[in-house]
């Protein structure tokens, strides 16, 4: 147990910057982003012991990770509101990147995850399955439907 | 295959830069309701000073002249023969112990309240001071007939040193020995 608490630390401090980056994704909200990660940090520290070491400790972590940010997006007020504007918009610096921020915050949500795990994290196909609790094959079809979608608003701008 | 397209990693770039993140793990674990566990070196060190040094410093030739319950308490009894000086040296932490059984007790603290008490004035001032690993801290210089004070015992082993023309030690060292080694020295 020691060990595997030895370890989260470690994944913490060497990944912090990466857990905030996708949290701020999800919740559209950098102070946000960190609250859910200090909570997603706890929480799996209080259910270590739950840890079966049947996959990589990076995984489970990024699944706690994402639903404390999941949570924290949910209990936002929607006048902050990050559900339909993550990420935003408006920080894009060209219109082409503004269309592909839009589609994006237009797409189903695990296919929005899967994009995120995978650009933010840079996760591979099977680390986002862990991450978001399916298969391999599911994170490469919403991968694929993400780029499909976001190549035709592409070639539509 | 893991796909990567540069045009959606450039607009999610954009979108969430990078950017310096402080860790506070402490505050990962007081969320997690979790006090950082001390190395057993160290706590082993500190178990060793809270248990062994107030009462060591009455054990060997001295005497424990009150350990209540509730009230854990070392008084030691310094005679300088040489000198004629008598005087009475106590501790009792300040805070954070408790009674396991009737004669046992354990600590959380290292601070102890001091007092040093002489039966008569001293003829010739007195420097009382506490010995931390070769160094030093003073108690008190030309110390009343009631001389009282604060020590903070720390990780470190202490010795007790009353010193003047004559010097009594009282030396506790390490790993749960206790041992008490009077020099007098004219």
């Amino acid at each position: 147990m020691d060990d595997v608490s030895a370890d989260l630390e470690r994944l913490y401090r060497d990944e912090l910057p990466t857990f905030v980056r996708v949290a701020t994704a999800i919740t559209g909200d950098e102070e946000a982003a960190r609250d859910a990660v200090q909570e997603a940090f706890a929480a799996a520290l209080r259910r270590l012991g739950t840890f079966r070491r049947e996959g990589p400790l990076a995984a489970w972590v990024w699944r706690i990770v994402v639903r404390s940010a999941l949570d924290q997006r949910a209990r936002a007020p929607r006048s902050a509101g990050s559900a339909d504007a993550s990420p935003q918009p408006e920080l894009a610096v060209d219109t082409e990147r503004a269309a592909i921020l839009v589609a994006i915050a237009r797409l189903p949500e695990r296919q929005r995850l899967a994009l995120f795990l995978r650009y933010y994290a840079d996760l591979d196909y099977s680390a986002i399955a862990d991450a978001l609790g399916v298969s391999a094959g599911t994170v490469a079809a919403s991968l694929h439907a993400a780029h499909s979608t976001l190549r035709v608003r592409l070639e539509a701008s | 295959v893991n796909t990567f397209v540069p045009e959606v990693a450039a607009a999610l770039d954009a979108a969430v830069p990078p950017v310096p993140v402080e860790a506070r793990w402490e505050d990962v674990l007081r969320r997690a309701g979790i006090r950082r566990r001390r190395s057993r070196t160290r706590m082993f060190l500190a178990a060793a000073v809270l248990a062994v040094v107030a009462p060591a410093l009455a054990a060997a030739t001295l005497t424990i002249a009150k350990l209540a319950p509730g009230e854990p308490r070392v008084s030691s009894r310094v005679v300088d023969a040489t000198l004629g000086v008598d005087a009475t040296f106590s501790a009792q932490p300040r805070a954070g112990f408790s009674h396991v059984g009737s004669r046992r007790w354990i600590g959380f603290t290292r601070a102890f309240r001091w007092t040093l008490t002489f039966e008569d004035r001293p003829p010739q001032p007195v420097t009382a001071r506490l010995l931390v690993r070769g160094s030093f801290v003073t108690l008190c210089r030309a110390c009343p007939t009631d001389a009282t004070g604060t020590i903070q015992l720390g990780r470190r082993v202490p010795l007790l040193l009353l010193e003047r023309r004559g010097r009594l030690t009282l030396s506790v060292a390490g790993r749960g020995t206790a041992s008490a080694n009077i020099v007098v020295r004219r």
